[in-house]
Parts: C-alpha cells; structure tokens; sequence
C-alpha cells in the first residue's frame, strides 16, 4: 500500500514550494479544486513523476531548470510513513530527508511491477478516457471479456488494437491468398526461382554443347568432302564444254596447214632479209653517186689553198717565249718590294745582334745552330720549370690542408661518445610493441570487467528475491529450469481449476438464488384447495346435475335456474380441479427445486472437495516449491516470476562470467605488459639510459624507442666520423707522397738546368727567366738572318730570268721574223706570237680539206663493197627458194611463213585446250567426241543441282554448329545465373522479413485474446458483481441490473436492465450511459487490484465534465466508497462541484484542497527535509 | 619471395538477406563474388606475386551454373598470361560442386590430389606447396597428418581446407591441431575453409585467410586476402588486403536514455556514418540494431518502418559506394519494463506471453496457429525461418513481449 501523506510540488512546473496535505490518517476522498491553468494537470503530472521518476523530458520544466526540479513528499507505506525527495536524473533520483539517495526504495516496494505507463492506464482516469472506454465497449459489442479486460487495462484502445494486429496480418499473409504482401512476395521469389533456373547452364548442358558443336564440325567436312568431289566433276565438264569451241578452231588450223601444201622454210624474216637486201643495193647506188660529186667539189677548193711556211717549225718557242711576257712584268715588280723588305730585315737583324752582344757578328750566330740538341733539351727545360714549380706548390698546400681535415676530424672523432648497442634494446621494443596498446586493452578489459560487475551487481539488487552475493551466485544452488517449468505448469493448471471452481461456484450460487426466488415465489401464492373440499365440489355437482336432469325428463319451472346452479357447480368443481392441478403442478415444482437444491448441496459438497483437493496440491506444490529452493538458503520468488527469475539469474551469472573472462584477459594483458616492461627496463639499464617517467609500458616503449634511436644517430655520427678520420688519414698520405714526387721532380730540374745552362754557354748567374728571353732573342736573330739571305736570293733570282727572256726572244726573231731585231722583247715577242697565230689556221684549212677527200673517197669504196653484197644475197635467196626469178621470191615467202604460223598455232591451241580443260589435250578431246553438247549441260545442271542441296545442308550444319559454338560461348561469359540468384535471395528475405512480422501480429492477437480470456475467466464474477452494484446506483437506477447474456454466436455479453424490466445492450445504451457503465467497470477493476496488491493513488481528472449535478453527486458518492479502500484524488475546475460534494458526502469523507488559493505553508519537517535535499 | 594466400571464394554465391526496398540500391548490387574475385588476381598482377595459393571452396557446393566456372577459368587466364602459378585444393563445397568435375583449368593452375598428399613443386621459385584436396564434402580425417616433411631447399607451404580445432558456425572438416602444423617444419600454412580471417600461429604463421566476399550479415568487416613475403624460407610479413566489393557490417545504436525518436535517430546516424566511413567507395550491406532502454521505445515500436526509412536515407546518404539496409532490429525496451508480477492486465499480457515461451503446449498450439504459414514458406525460407520451430516462436514472444503491451498502452487513435 501507497498514500500520499503530502505532496511538495518544492520546484515543479509553475510551482515553487507548493504543497498539498493530505494528512497521515485518511479514507477522504481529496476534491482538489483549481481554475483553468491553476496546475491540476501539473500537480497530476507531479504525482506520477515522483512515484515512477521525471521524464527525460516534460512540460514541467518551463520556470525551473531541469536539474532544479524537486518534488517531495511524505508517502504511507505499510512500513509507516517515509520522507521522500525526486530529483531529475538517471540514477538515485530519491533522495532522503538528508538529501542522500535511498538504497531501499519504498515506492518500488510498495508498487510492485507497476510501471509509469501502467500507472496511467490504470489509475489515471479522465473524461476522455471515459469517453473512449464508451466507445470501446459499443466497438466490442459490450463482449464480456472485452470489456473486463479494457475497463481493466484502463484502455479504450483494445477493440482497435485487437482489429489493427487482425488487419496487419491479413495485410501480410493469407492462406489462399495473392494479393496481400508476403503472398506476393513469394510469388515473386518463385518466378525469380523459375528464372534462375532458366538462367543456369548445367554442366551437363554443356558437355552437351560441346559434342553437338563437334558433331556438327564432323559432319560439315564430310559435306565439304562430297562438295568438293561434285565441284571437281562438275568443274571438269564445264571445262570440257568451255573448249569445245577451241577443239573447232584446231581442226581447222591442221586442214589450212595440209592446204599450203610443203612450201620451203625461209625463215620467218625471209621477206624482211630480201627487202633489206633489196635497200641495201638501192642506198649503195645512191652513195656512189653523192661520194663522186663531193670529191670533185673539194680537190678543186684544195688547189686553191696558200703555205703557211717554217713558222709552224717555232711554234713551242714562240709560244712559251709570249707566255712568260706576263711573268716578267710582275717579277720587276715583286723585286722592287723585296728591296724594301730586304732592308728593314737587315735593320732588325742588326738590332737583335746588339742585344745578343756588343760586336756580335751575324756569323757568330752558327754556333747556337751548332748546339740544336742543347737548345732543345734547354727549351723543354726551361718550359717545363713552370708546371713542375706549380706541382711543388700545390703538393705543399695540399698536404698542409690535409693535415689540418684529420686534426680537425681526430678533435671530432675524440669528442663523440663511444658506441652503444641497441639490437637487444630494439628486439625488445619489437616485441613489446607487437602486443599492439596491451595496457589500453587492459585497461578495456578492467573497465568492461568492472562494467559488467556493476551491472551484474545492479541487476543482482533488483533482483528480487535477491539472491546471494554477486561472488557466491555461480555456485548457489538453485532448482533447474526444468524443475521451475514443471511447477509452473502445475501452479497455473491449479489456478484454472481454481477459476473453474469459481465459476462453478458462481452459478452454483446464482441457481441457488434462482431457485430460492422461484421457491418463495410458489410459496407466495397461497394455500391449494384441500380433497374434502374437492369431495364436496364434485358432490353438488353431481346433485345439481341429478336435478337438472330431472327437469329435463320432467320439465320444470325453475329449469333455467336449476341449470344456471349446475353451470356454477360444474365451474366451482372445475375450478377446485384446476387449483388443484395447479397445486400438484407446484407441488412438483417444488419438489424439483428441492431435488435442484439437493443436487447443489451436492455440488457445493463435491465442489468443496475439489476445492480441499486444490488447497492440498497447493499446498504440496507450496512444500515442493520451499524444498527445492531450501538448498538456495533464500525466499524463493513466486512460481510465476520464477522463470523471469531464473532468467534475469542466468543473465547475471553470464554478466559475472563474462567480467570473470574480461577480468583474466585484463590480467593477461597486464602480465604481458608488466613483462614486457620490465624486460624493456633491463635493456634500458643495460645501456645506462634514464628510467621511464612513469611505470607503463607505453612509457618504457616510447622511452626505449627514442633511446634506441637517439644511440643509432649517435652511432651512425660516430661511424661517420671514424670513417671521415680514415679518410683524413688515406688523403694526407698520398698527398704527402705527392709533395716528395714534386721535390725530387724539382730538384732533378734544378740539376738539368745548371747543367744545360753550362753546356749551352749562359752565364752562371743567369736566372731561368732571363736565359729563355736570350734564347728567344737569339732565335729571332737567326730567323732575321734567314729572311735576309731569301730576300737576297729572290732579288737575284728575278734579275736572272730578265736576262734570260730577252736573248730567248732575239733567238726566235733572228730565226722567223729578222725584221723585228732591235725591238723591246716583250713587244717582239708579242709580235711573233700573233705572225704563228695566222699561220697555224692556214695549216688548219689545208688539213681538213685533205680530210674531206680522204673520206668521201673511202665512202665510195664502201658503196661499191655494199652493193655487191647485197646482190650476192639477193641471188642466194632466189636459189634458196626453188625459184628462177628475184620476183617470184615473195609468194614463195607467203606461204612459207603462214605454214610456219600454223605449225606454231597448233600445238598453242592444244596448250590452251588443256590448259582451260585442265588436263591433256588427248584427254580431252576424246572427252569431247564422246559428249555432246547437250549432254554436258545435262551432266553440268544435274551437278548444279546436287551440289546446291549438299551446299543447303552444310549451311544448315554449320548454323546448328555456330548455334551450338554461341550457346557454349554466351554460358562460359554468362553472368545471369548468378544475378538471378541474386533476386531470389531478395525476394526470399523480402518474404523473411513479412513472415516475421505477420507471425508476431498472428501471436500478438492470438496471446491476447487468450489473455483477455483468461482474464474474464478468472475475474468476471467479482467484478461483474461489483459493476452491478455501481452500475444502476451511477445511472440513478435508470438501470436496475447488470447481467451477462449470450449474443447469437453464443458469445457472452454484458447487458443492462433498465427500470421498466427491459433489457438493453451496450449498442442500445446512450453514449453517457456506456461512461457510467464503463467507469462502473473501471472501479471495480480497481477495487480488485486494491484488494490483492495494495492501495496506490487513484487519480481522477475532470471525470464529471458531461455529468449532470445528480449523477456526479452519485459519482462523488462512489468515489467516497473507492477512497475507503485506496487513496483517491480528484481534479476539477467546476466550483459547483464543491459545494456538490460538501452537500453529498459527510465532511468526514471529503478533504478538499484549493489551488488558487495562497500558498500553503510547508510543515516543519517538510521544510527541514526540503532544505536538506536541496542542498 | 611473394605468395598471395585467399581461400573459401564460393563463386557467384548470392548476397543473403538483402530484401529489396524503395530506394535500396538495386544497381550498384553487382555479383559481388565475381568482383571480390577479379581483386584478387589484379592484386596477385600488381604485387607481381610468385605464386597464389587458394586454399578450397572456390564455388558454392549446390550452384550447378557452367558460367561460374568458366568465369572462374578466365580470371586465371589473367594470371597465366602474367606468368602467375595457381595453386589450389578442393574444398568440401569443390567436393560436393558439380563444377569442379567438369570445369577445364588452364595451366597455370594446379589442384592438388584428393587421393593422397600431393606436392606442387616450383624449381625456378624454389617453392614446393604441399596439400590433398577433399576427395568427399565431409572429411572427417586429419588430413594434415599425411602431408609430406619438408623438401630441403625449397620454400615448403602447406595448403589445407579445415576447421582446425573447431570453429562456431563452421562443419568440423579435416581436423587437426595448430601446433602441430607449426611443428611440421613449413614456412607458412594457408588454411582455408573459416570465413572469418585468423593468425593461429604466429611462427610460423598457420593462417585462416577467411572468405573473399561476405555473403551476409554473419560475415561482417573486411574480407580478402593475406600477402605473405618470405626471404631466406621464413615469413617476414602478413598483409592483410581488402578486396571484397561488398562490406557488410552491423551497426550497433545504443539507445539507452535516449529522450525520443530524434534523438535514437541522431545516434544511429553517427553509428552508420562511422560505418560507411570504414566501408570506403564499396557498396555498404548494413544491419542496424537499435538497443537499450529509452523513453523512446513506445514511439519507435509504433512506428519501425519510419526508423527504417531513417536508417536506408542516413546510410544512403553517407555511403560513397551506395548502401543497403539489410534490416532495422529494433531490441530496445522501455526505461521500467512491465513485471508479469502484478495483478493487472498488463501483467497478465506479459504473464501470458511467458508462459507460453514456457509450455510445451502452448508453443504446440502456437505452432498449429502458424502452420498455415509455414506450409507457404519455400524451403529455403524455412531452413531459416521455421514459424513452428518451438525455438523461432519462443524468439518471436520476445518481440511479442517488446510490442503487444506498448501498443496496448499506446496503440494511437
């Protein structure tokens, strides 16, 4: 049980320090009263959240923060009251009167399983809520269980769900169905199976493809074969046809042949050599006769000719006499410059002597030619003096740089520390960094370790019973899974036997009312006529029927009254009968309601059996129960939440395995890591290096992967330095080498110089420098000296041929032109050479006069040679011919050279004969006399025929090959097999997919309906009883009853009795009758949670919005009644509704609270709890 | 000397619970395994590999489709044009393939006998790869034992199709022990057979390489192949490569305290643009698993087709290969769940549910309820997915459980 003593709306919504009491002691029913916005739905909202927590998210945090937001509250619990505080937050939201958070919550206690949402729906109850509990029992046709379980669940949602999962299943699937998705989609997965399967190109289909596409192959060639034999054959009679003509034309070459007779064989140039014969003849008599007329023209022009004399005889003097004229002109020239030259050589050679030496003569220079050798070997000398001083000088520098570079690189080397091995460090490194981020996985698996702890330890305090201690809970021995079932099985196999006891029971009951009605009822109607007065009935009947019959035999007067006496006697007796009738009638009807009331004594007996029976099993099963968990040594849980516990214990023996697990990989990766480290450690003190900073091993690898590489940079320095020092070393020596070769070099010159420096006769003292500008000096005198001997030479030489040219051409005068003695040489000389000019054509003209004759006179001789040979032949051809005459010669030629033509043309048309037939002529034309024509076209189109139909069939053989060759091909590079598979995959988990979710909405409203069966079953009679008693009192009697009917599909159904007797269904009822029916309903269903769980605040929102005053003052009243069992608290905004309650209920039964009204003060401990928790 | 070492390729085997959707992405689904495939023997040419080892199950053991092995054949025309060796053994699935018996193998490519070990000797690589093919789908011997000793001089591989000493999810074929076959004196061991890649000895490496292409969600992560470099005849490094073209992955959302749907939204966003990050340009097969308890949990049980539109549009959009959701499972609960101990309809709702996961009777009666379906079912479905199965129904009243209270609470209007 939960009440609330006070609510402290502390800071909530607009409130801040609001509080309501509702008092320690009560069975009032709070009216709390606010105007619109005055935070009835705040305080409402208030009092959910305290119980069940504040949302993460809510209207409620408009004026104070989230983190502000507090609600406190003094809550009655069976355990007395408590001080409460609910904070915002995820865990340890309630806090205690010293602001800690409580370790024991009473509001879970005392609320069971009850969750917020279940809390709403079913103590939350509002005029909409009301409203929609109306319509769904109109939805549900007022159907019993329905309607219970709504009114139970507070829920106007149960007709709809029940159609939505209905509709979502048939939406999904149906059994002979196509339209509804999952059947759609299995169509489609089996059309995609299909397609799949068409797609697919077994293996076997393709070894059949592949012998189809080689029996084809075969066949093909042995067609080609017989295609080949028919185009031959075929072939070769066209050939013959094609030469038939040609046959023809040789017949008639061999008949023109025998024609000509046997003609002489002249050749066949026979007529070209006559006629050239002929010619020959012909131009011969015409060259005589031009010869003979030439001769006589030139011998005459001959005679007439003058003699050119003895000049010809000089003509080589002459001519080389004139060809030196141009020569001599320019050598009186070139001699006046030599002069010049001549005289300033003499004048440098003269300067050159004196800076040789004073009086140094120009014949003294012989000497220095005479020392050639000397001079050379001072020359190289001297030249070399230069390049062997550099390499002296630069050897010394060299050497003295490379004495520096090793000193420099020795200070180095000397400055560097010694070497440090880093191998061992590095192989460590490695393998501690092969673990991968060991501690970060520790430190994981600690942190996971220790999560799943938590929460093991989390579920394991709210496991409830709890357990063992979180360490003992893998060994505590508790019964199996099997063991739970089983008795689960039969705990609730006994509380159906129990519900059907009381039903039983219930209608047991009703028959029994039922009968006692109808018992009272017979009794009510009175006494049943006794048999003496049925005697005396019959008695004056008879008498009045004796006297009517006399006065039928003797007429009488008073006829008529007699019979009118006996009509009354017969109905008095008639009547005494029936009422006696009646009263055996009765009789028997009481005696069945006795035997009825007998046989429910009976039942009820049997029936109290059964139930001693249950009692016993119960019993045994309570025993069986406590011994199978007394190994456990704890309260066992109820048998119904023992599965859910056993499941929740299994979840957190995994939970404390699955730390156990996280834990040991913790620990592993710590040792890995503590090894590593620690082996990382050692080598760093191996190599003197500072320790790691901190102790992980992180640390250590980052600390011994920067050493290892700060010794490998210092290593690689000192490497190179060492190297650098040999270096130093290698350069300084084979320099110093090099500047002794550069000594010994320049003393060796120094020795060759003073030594040729003697021998070459230069003074002792001389420097190197001065002897090589005496020695150029000396050479530039002899060179001096020798351009004056050639100037000389030239000079004479010029004035010589002067000399010469002048007696040559006095000579040539003295001998052709004596005239021209006397006369400057060089104008005599040209004279002479244009007399030979003049005289040299002359001779000229006569020679080739001479040559002219000469050979016309041979070109006659020639004529007169050809001529006769040409006649010669002439008559040979005669003779040769057969003939008599020169004329006759050209027939004779005729013919022979047209049989000559066609012994030739013969054999070539029996070449192209068997060329175009393709085989021997012989052959061939045999062939051709043994077939017509007309039967070669025969044979040729017969041919023509077969090889077309052989050529059809190879087509059509190589098409089924070519198919078959595709087909292979398109299956080897085919990917459609595996796309197909591919659709049917997805259609398959399209289908997966709806099959699950049509199974859950199928088991969804199968377990449903079970359940609200299963709920009707056990709580209809009670409830229906409670209901019934509420019902006509909310309905101010306009109902007198509430009962349970059957519709027509033997379904029950809740049915009212209105005033006048008649009974209405819920269809029937108005919609606020259907509120009041289904607020009935509701109560009761609280009451009977009241009854088994415990009070907890009942909320009622506006509930009388549609009411008017006399129906809410009855529902006032009811609510007062529920308020007596649990705390009830009603929310309205309707003033009147005060006073109406003020009026309806005694002031003992009603608290009523203003919300508009000043802020209440809060009670001392409330403030002092308040403040606690807000700090 | 360099080895490629892949295994467990199930050629053109299809992509498993990918149920198509408005918008799911139809065309970037190619055939994954024929491209996971193609990877592979671009990697071999572009590593200039010495040899490729294929450790077994180069088809799926009941795909009867000639295309397959033919595509197969001319991928390793690709190799033996660049001079690559191949060498293989039959695994349980090539045992069972009707394939494998007809299928024409160039060269280049040789598989290793079924009868008795057999050894594939390479003298101008100085490589010698030991194996035995499966001669039956289910070997149950330990095949390793046979394999020849060491040749000396040669680089020694040893190739098996196992299960080593048992692995979940896999038939325990061809057992043998992994310290044995570190004692046996190869340099390296390609095994094959488990999907799931795995070093079980470091020196010298045993090693799965696991399948080429995950075909569904129980094949999550990266799959592809080891490159394995040996000098002086011992392993100096393992590769690892990615070459599917398809990267399945589950993508787990914790929903625990989240306020509302948008704020479960926000999370799952995260989770899948995590995933679709590590996916890369490859089209991303995803499973998504909302869990946890949060407020939330009524809004996204009412409404589990808009979280799934939530989850194809976020992963759509953050995925540069295209993605696909394979499923949205939906494990969340309510911040306080509702106990079967109470005396209220609700607790009967969740007591009733109980009970029938727990009685033998009523998951009977169940089964009766959805025998309808079952008897609709294809058998492929079936063997995942039997409605009748007392375990599936037993799954399914979880759901229930999950489900049928919320909406009785909430069931909207």
């Amino acid at each position: 049980m939960i009440r609330l003593g006070r609510l402290d709306l502390t800071r909530w919504g607009s409130f801040t320090d609001r509080t309501l009491d509702f008092g320690e002691a009560d069975g009032r029913l709070h009216l709390v009263y606010g105007g619109n916005a005055a935070g009835k739905s705040t305080t409402r909202r208030a009092t959910t959240a305290l119980l069940f927590g504040i949302p993460t998210r809510t209207p409620d945090a408009h004026t104070h923060d989230y983190a502000d937001l507090r609600i406190g509250a003094q809550l009655l619990t069976d355990d007395g009251a408590v001080e409460v505080v609910r904070r915002k937050g995820k865990v340890n939201t309630l806090l205690g009167p010293d602001g800690q958070p409580l370790h024991d919550d009473p509001i879970g206690v005392a609320l069971h399983a009850l969750t917020a949402e279940a809390y709403g729906g079913l103590f939350e109850i509002s005029h909409e809520s009301l409203v929609d509990g109306g319509r769904e029992l109109l939805a549900g046709h007022g159907a019993v269980g329905e309607s219970l379980f709504a009114a139970a669940a507070g829920t106007g949602r149960l007709h709809r769900l029940l159609g939505a999962l209905d509709s979502d299943a048939a939406d999904l699937f149906k059994t002979g169905g196509r339209n509804a998705r999952l059947n759609v989609a299995l169509a489609e997965h089996s059309t995609a199976t299909k397609e799949l399967s068409a797609a697919t190109v077994r293996p076997t289909r393709a070894g059949e493809l592949r012998r189809a596409a080689s029996d084809t192959r075969r066949v093909i060639e042995e067609l080609d074969g017989t295609i080949r034999e028919h185009e031959r054959e075929c072939g070769r009679l066209r050939r013959l046809k094609a030469v038939k003509p040609m046959l023809a034309r040789h017949s008639e070459l061999v008949l023109e042949l025998e024609g000509l007779g046997k003609p002489p064989a002249l050749g066949s140039d026979a007529a070209e050599r006559r006629g050239a014969a002929q010619r020959d003849r012909d131009d011969s008599d015409r060259a005589s006769r031009t010869a003979q007329g030439s001769l006589a023209t030139l011998r005459q022009t001959h005679s007439q000719q003058a003699d050119p004399g003895d000049m010809l005889s000089h003509s080589a003097a002459i001519t080389e006499t004139h060809s030196q004229i141009a020569a001599i002109r320019k050598a009186a020239s070139d001699r006046r410059k030599r002069e010049g030259e001549l005289q300033r050589e003499e004048a440098r050679l003269e300067g050159l002597l004196a800076r040789i030496g004073a009086g140094m003569q120009v014949d003294e220079l012989d000497v220095h030619i005479a020392q050639e050798r000397t001079r050379q070997s001072l020359d190289r000398c001297l030249d070399s003096r230069g390049e062997i001083a550099e390499r002296h000088r630069s050897a010394r520098t060299r050497t003295t740089d490379a004495e520096r570079a090793l000193e420099a690189a020795q200070n180095e080397l000397t400055s560097l520390p010694e070497a440090v091995g880093t191998a061992a460090l590095r192989a460590a490194v490695r393998a501690a960094t092969k673990l991968g981020p060991v501690e970060d996985q520790a430190a994981e698996h600690r942190a996971t370790a220790d999560a799943l702890r938590a929460e093991a330890e989390n579920r394991l305090a709210r496991l409830a019973p709890r357990p063992t201690p979180l360490e003992e809970l893998e060994r505590q021995s508790i019964p199996t899974r099997d063991a739970i079932d089983r008795v689960l099985a039969t705990k609730l196999e006994l509380d159906d036997q129990q519900s059907a006891i009381d039903n039983e029971r219930e209608q047991i009951d009703r028959r029994a009312a039922d009968l006692a009605g109808r018992g009272a009822g017979l009794r009510a109607r009175g006494q049943a006529p006794t048999a003496q007065e049925l005697e005396a009935g019959r008695t004056q009947r008879d008498e009045d029927w004796q006297t009517v019959r006399r006065a039928l035999v003797t007429p009488a007067p008073d006829a008529d009254q007699r019979a009118e006496q006996f009509e009354r006697s017969m109905a008095g007796a008639d009547q005494v009968a029936d009422a006696r009738a009646a009263q055996a009638d009765k009789l028997a009807q009481a005696a069945e309601i006795d035997a009825t009331n007998a046989r429910t004594a009976a039942e009820r007996e049997a029936l109290g059996e059964r139930v001693g029976k249950l009692e016993r099993r119960r019993s045994l099963l309570e025993t069986e129960w406590q011994t199978a968990w007394k190994p456990s040594e704890m309260r066992p849980p109820a048998i119904v939440d023992a599965p859910e516990w056993l499941r929740e214990h299994e979840s957190i023996c995994k939970l404390v395995q699955e730390a156990r697990s996280a834990a040991g990989k913790a620990e592993l990766a710590e040792q890995a890591a503590a090894r590593h480290g620690t082996a990382l450690l050692e080598h760093l003190a191996d190599t003197n290096g500072p320790a790691p900073a901190g102790s992980t091993l992180e640390g250590a690898i980052a600390l011994a992967e920067s050493l290892a590489g700060d010794f490998d940079d210092q290593n690689a320095k000192r490497r190179t330095t060492q190297k650098a020092v040999e270096d130093a070393e290698r350069t300084l020596a084979r320099e110093r080498s090099d500047l002794a070769q550069a000594e010994t070099e320049h003393e060796a010159w120094r020795e060759q110089w003073q030594r040729l420096r003697a021998t070459y006769g230069l003074d002792s003292d001389v420097a190197p420098e001065d002897a090589s500008q005496m020695l150029r000096t000396i050479d530039d005198a002899l060179s001096a000296r020798d351009s004056v001997g050639a100037l000389r030479h030239r000079i004479e030489g010029i004035d010589r041929d002067s000399q010469e040219f002048a007696a040559e051409v006095a000579r040539i005068c003295r001998a052709v032109a004596p005239d021209l003695s006397g006369v400057d040489p060089e104008d005599a000389a040209s004279e002479v050479m244009d007399r030979l000019g003049n005289a040299q054509r002359a001779r000229e003209a006569i020679d080739g006069l001479n040559a002219q004759i000469e050979r016309h006179e041979g070109d006659l001789a020639d004529a007169n040679q050809r001529r006769e040979r040409a006649q010669e032949q002439l008559d040979a051809m005669v003779g040769a011919a057969g003939a008599t005459e020169e004329d006759e010669l050209a027939d004779i030629e005729r013919r022979s050279a047209r049989a000559a033509e066609l012994r030739h043309e013969i054999p070539t048309c029996e070449r192209e004969v068997a060329q175009a037939g393709e085989e021997a002529f012989e052959g061939l034309f045999a062939a051709a006399t043994e077939f017509s024509g007309e039967q070669l076209d025969a044979d040729i189109s017969e041919h023509g025929r077969k090889l077309k139909a052989l050529r059809e069939e190879r087509d059509r053989a190589q098409e089924a090959a070519f198919e078959a060759r595709d087909q292979l091909e398109r299956a080897e590079r085919s990917d459609c097999a595996g796309k197909a598979a591919e659709k049917a995959q997805q259609h398959l988990a399209g289908a997966r997919d709806l099959a699950e979710r049509y199974a859950v909405a199928r088991l969804s409203s199968c377990l449903l309906r079970e359940t609200i069966e299963r709920y009707r079953t056990k709580h209809q009679g009670p409830m229906l009883a409670r209901a019934n008693e509420l019902f006509p009192s909310l309905t101010r009697e306009t109902f007198t009853e509430l009962y349970v009917d059957w519709n027509d599909a033997e379904e029950p159904i809740l049915v009212g009795r209105d005033k006048d007797g008649r009974p209405l269904r819920v269809e029937h009822m108005s919609d606020g009758t259907r509120e009041q029916l289904f607020l009935a309903l509701r109560i009761a269903a609280i009451e009977r949670y009241v009854d088994s769980s415990g009070g907890v605040p009942v909320l009622f929102d506006d509930v009388f919005l549609e009411s008017d005053d006399p129906r809410s003052e009855r529902i006032l009243s009811a609510l007062a009644d529920l308020a007596v069992r649990t705390q009830v608290i009603v929310f309205t905004h309707h003033r009147h509704l005060v006073a109406l309650a003020q009026q309806a209920l005694d002031p003992s039964r009603l608290a009523l609270h203003d919300l508009d009204g000043g802020p209440p003060q809060l009670r001392a401990d409330g403030q002092a709890a308040l403040r606690r928790a807000a700090a | 000397m360099k080895l490629i070492h892949a295994a467990d390729i199930h050629l053109d085997s299809p992509m498993r619970g990918l149920a198509r959707y408005d918008g799911a992405p139809v065309e970037q689904l190619r055939l994954a395994t024929r491209a996971a495939l193609a990877n592979l023997v671009d990697l071999a040419i572009d590593e200039e590999a010495d040899a490729l080892l294929i450790a077994g199950d180069l088809f799926d053991g009941d795909w009867p489709d000639f295309g397959t092995g033919a595509h197969f054949a001319r991928e390793m025309n690709r190799l033996r044009d660049a001079q690559i060796p191949v060498v293989t053994v039959a695994g349980n699935h090539d045992a069972a393939s009707r394939i494998t018996r007809t299928l024409r193998m160039p060269d280049n490519v040789r598989t290793l006998s079924a009868e008795a070990p057999d050894t594939a000797v390479y003298e101008e690589l100085g490589l010698a790869v030991h194996g035995q093919s499966f001669a039956t789908a289910a070997v149950l011997d330990d095949l390793s034992a046979g394999y020849p000793v060491p040749l000396p001089g040669y680089v020694n591989v040893g190739l098996l199709h196992t299960s080593a000493n048992g692995r979940l999810g896999h038939e325990p074929y061809a057992p043998c022990r992994p310290d044995r076959l570190a004692e046996h004196g190869y340099s390296y061991w390609a095994l094959g057979h488990v999907h799931q890649r795995e070093i079980l000895v470091a020196d010298p490496p045993v090693v799965f390489a696991g399948c080429l292409q995950g075909r569904h969600v129980r094949e999550a992560g990266a799959k592809g192949a080891t490159v394995v470099q040996i000098d002086d005849g011992r392993v100096v490094s393992l590769e690892e490569r990615a070459l599917d073209d398809v990267r399945w992955a589950i993508c787990e959302v914790d929903a625990g305290d989240a306020a509302d749907e948008n704020d479960v939204f926000g999370r799952m966003s995260d989770q899948l643009r995590q995933a679709a990050t590590e996916c890369g340009d490859r089209l991303l097969a995803v499973r998504v698993k909302v869990f946890g308890a949060t407020e939330a949990h009524a809004e996204l049980v009412r409404d589990v087709d808009r979280l799934r539109h939530e989850a194809a549009v976020v992963a759509t959009d953050a995925a540069c290969g295209g993605a696909w959701v394979e499923r949205v499972v939906l494990r969340t609960s309510p911040p306080s769940a509702i106990s079967p101990e109470g005396d209220d309809a609700y607790a009967e709702v969740v007591r009733a549910i109980r009970v029938a996961a727990n009685s033998t009777a009523v998951l009977d009666q169940l089964a009766d309820e959805l025998g309808p379906l079952a008897a609709k079912l294809p058998g492929a479905l079936l063997a995942d997915f039997d409605p009748t199965d007392p375990d599936t129904i037993s799954g399914l009243l979880s759901e229930v459980e999950r489900t049928l209270p919320v909406r009785l609470l909430e069931e909207p209007a």
